[in-house]
């Protein structure tokens, strides 16, 4: 009787690969959305889907997440699409960098257009998916902030049928979602905003980490003044969370420095920050207030140059 | 351990090999087929083990063997047209010192030579800007990347004017 070898396939032995290898899973390739849900359904939370598998394999490997078994849906054709009728449509297998690409030709969403590039680096967005993104919704990752700033619409899936559910209802409090283990994200719409100003701003500490805080805005405004604006402020330890109460005192008012002041100091007062590792919580809140302000400013002028434009 | 059987071309070969399923693919360049592929972080931070795929330059530790299937994979020994060039550049702008970093950073420099652009140092900065070199610094790679791109971008007009 003998034990069975150990396998350090997930790292090379002599890079520290550990007997009790985090990486102990079993792999489906399906073909079809059906097949699929079928084998989650089967598994349950022992389960999970692998798409890009940037956020994925990374918490797998760290020991974080311990699945049993990978869902791989690369091999589902009809989840890497790109389409637009009435809203963007963006797939499930579709990569960051091949939206990156298509909305520099097709500026659909300037939101999305801008957050994209932030993202990681090139290599990263090649593999990277859009809605795996969306759905892992890792610490500081811009792409479910910028859902929750566009209302973007999320399209699940489950053995028993479809549903809609809009990014404020989907991201719940500390940075969970509303996807139960055997369900599918097979689409996601944005709204187009060509008429909107937008921004994103961000700060982070290396080129490649996630944002240590960040802002994105999307404001209406007409004549000058301000008719409606949705503020996200997202980052390491603070889950993406769209800022309601604070903007209220800015919309109907005319921008001036004072009102961005005033915003600022109303955004520090709602936010609702964790504290991450070399991020402390009162400096994340107060940078959170000059963010969201500078967004604000941004996306005001750059709102007014589309008007001016379009006369 | 649960394994399957991939086929797959690599650098112009096409091969088959049967892999366990939590292989990464960088495990299985590097300890499977010999390649140069090196492994460092093994968190997508790092960047030296970066391949082509299809054509796209992505992090080989950050997939799985066995989702290489089917598909075109190039390492910097596949690199038949650009190595030579870059690596006279590389060589030339002394930006190599240990050498450990360089699969990754020739690998990510030849997919931007491969869009046929004549990068400014802006764009080099941000194709290289996820991979870590930690000895050399990166005035040489940039350096290196742009006069290796800037001969690549030449051929074709001395081919025009002849």
């Amino acid at each position: 009787m003998g034990f069975e070898k150990p396998t350090f396939a997930w790292r090379a032995p002599r890079f520290g690969g550990r007997l009790n290898s985090p990486g102990m899973f079993t792999y489906a390739a399906p073909t079809s959305i059906e097949e699929a849900l079928d084998i989650l359904s089967e598994w349950g939370s022992r389960a999970r889907i692998l798409a890009g598998g940037q956020t994925l394999l990374l918490l797998i490997r760290s020991g974080t997440l311990r699945p049993e078994h990978l869902v791989d849906i690369n091999g589902v054709g009809s989840l890497d699409f790109i389409d637009f009728n009435d809203t963007l449509r963006v797939g499930a297998c579709c990569r960051q960098l091949d939206l990156e690409v298509f909305l520099r030709t097709n500026p659909r969403n300037s939101l999305l257009a801008q957050a994209l590039p932030l993202i990681a680096d090139q290599e990263l967005r090649n593999r990277g998916t859009v809605c795996g993104s969306l759905a892992a919704a890792p610490s500081g990752a811009e792409l479910p902030a910028i859902a929750l700033t566009c209302n973007a619409n999320l399209h699940i899936r489950n053995r028993r049928g479809d549903r809609e559910i809009c990014a404020t209802s989907f991201y719940r409090e500390y940075g969970t979602v509303a996807m139960a283990p055997d369900e599918i994200l097979t689409h996601v719409n944005f709204e187009y905003d060509d008429q909107s100003g937008t921004a994103i701003e961000e700060i982070r500490y290396t080129q490649l980490s996630f944002p240590a805080c960040g802002a994105a805005v999307v404001v209406d405004s007409q004549d000058g003044v301000c008719r409606s604006l949705r503020l996200t402020i997202f980052g390491q330890g603070i889950p993406a969370q769209r800022i309601d109460e604070a903007v209220s005192s800015v919309k109907g008012e005319k921008p001036s420095n004072q009102l961005v002041d005033e915003l600022a100091t109303r955004i520090r007062k709602e936010v609702c920050v964790d504290s991450a590792p070399g991020i402390p919580a009162d400096y994340a809140r107060h940078v959170a207030g000059s963010l969201g302000a500078r967004a604000f400013k941004r996306a005001v002028a750059q709102g007014e140059d589309l008007t001016t434009r379009s006369q | 351990m649960q394994t399957r059987a991939i086929k797959m071309e690599l650098n112009g070969k096409a091969c088959s090999r049967s892999v366990p399923v939590n292989q990464s693919l960088a495990s299985l360049l590097r300890e499977g087929f010999g390649l140069s592929t090196s492994i460092s972080c093994g968190e997508g931070n790092c960047g030296t083990c970066s391949v082509l795929m299809d054509g796209r330059p992505m992090r080989s530790c950050l997939m799985l063997a066995v989702q290489a299937s089917g598909r075109v994979v190039t390492t910097i020994e596949g690199l038949t047209d650009e190595l030579p060039r870059l690596q006279k550049a590389f060589s030339e702008n002394h930006a190599i010192q240990c050498g450990f970093c360089a699969p990754g950073f020739i690998v990510a420099a030849a997919a931007l030579m491969r869009t046929g652009s004549r990068p400014s140092e802006a764009e080099i900065r941000e194709t290289i800007k996820g991979h870590l070199c930690r000895c050399s610094g990166y005035s040489g790679i940039v350096q290196a990347i742009q006069d290796a791109a800037t001969q690549d971008a030449a051929v074709p007009d001395a081919a025009a004017q002849r």
